[in-house]
């Protein structure tokens, strides 16, 4: 078991590794932007990811709300952690990226202003749970944000069409990126993503963990009462 | 490697670049390291748990 975990830990490593050298070496410097561009293997991914991982939130959040199951909670609240650290990096390279192409740190337009309030939203998300004495009242209150948090996404995703200085999709039909920048960013999602799984994986298990100690502690103490 | 060698004359921003990268790396570490210790402190719950059980 522990051979496996080690393996499931080590491969994220290796993919980094790999993702790094392909993202430095191979992948073709952009005429326009110079090397800065190579932001975007970091932005896009852990940006594309953090709403995937808040889509799955609002499911999982809406689920826990009809069903009250306590492995689906955990699960969701071990997701949103991840993609909060997720948004957190898409929004800190992002602003790196933008003041040397922008000449601004940040600017209120839609796209980065509808992202910031998402990042709001699970800040809010992971102090609701911390916070709240009651747990049960904790995973309830941090089941609606997580809700909120997933109808924000494709508002997020299409401010891009408001008047936005940002740039929009680069996957789909109208992509404008060579094949040789796209499959690079698509090895970069791929790690990214393995790497969200193993924390989500290794984030679980503590979630679980702890649930089980403060289950055994609650029937002690009844044990001791009685 | 070539690519990265004959494009060199574009404006290269290598400081901006490398903090992006040292900042998420920072940031990623940072969150396993906060995992890592939180299971360790918890495995070891767990057998103090387990080995009261047994003496009990």
């Amino acid at each position: 078991m522990k051979k496996i975990r080690n393996i499931l830990l080590a491969m994220p490593i290796v993919l980094m590794l790999v993702n790094i050298y392909l993202i430095f070496l191979v992948a073709p410097t952009d005429i326009n932007l110079g090397h800065i561009q190579r932001i975007f293997y970091l932005h896009v991914p852990t940006a594309l990811l953090s709403f995937v991982v808040f889509f799955t939130v609002a499911g999982l959040s809406v689920s826990y709300l009809i069903n009250k199951n306590k492995a689906v909670d955990r699960l969701s609240q071990a997701l949103a952690e991840v993609g909060l650290v997720y948004v957190t990096l898409a929004l800190i390279t992002g602003s790196i990226w933008a003041k040397p192409v922008w000449g601004v740190w940040w600017t209120w337009e839609p796209r980065l202003t509808t992202t910031l309030i998402l990042w709001f939203i699970y800040v809010a998300y992971v102090m609701v749970r911390s916070y709240t004495a009651d747990t049960n009242r904790g995973s309830k209150f941090a089941a609606v944000l997580g809700i909120v948090g997933g109808i924000n996404v494709p508002i997020v995703y299409y401010s891009v069409m408001l008047r936005s200085i940002h740039p929009g999709p680069v996957i789909g039909d109208e992509t404008k990126l060579p094949d040789s920048m796209l499959w690079v960013l698509v090895f970069s999602l791929i790690t990214f993503g393995v790497v969200l799984l193993a924390l989500v994986k290794e984030r679980h298990f503590t979630l679980y963990a702890d649930q089980v100690i403060s289950d055994h502690k609650l029937r002690r103490q009844q044990k001791s009462i009685i | 490697m070539y690519m990265f060698l004959l494009q060199a004359n574009l404006p290269s921003n290598l400081g901006y670049l490398s903090a992006a990268y040292f900042v998420a790396w920072i940031m990623l570490f940072g969150y396993l390291i906060f995992i890592a210790k939180k299971r360790r402190s918890l495995e070891i719950t767990l057998e103090n748990i387990k080995n009261e059980d047994k003496e009990l």
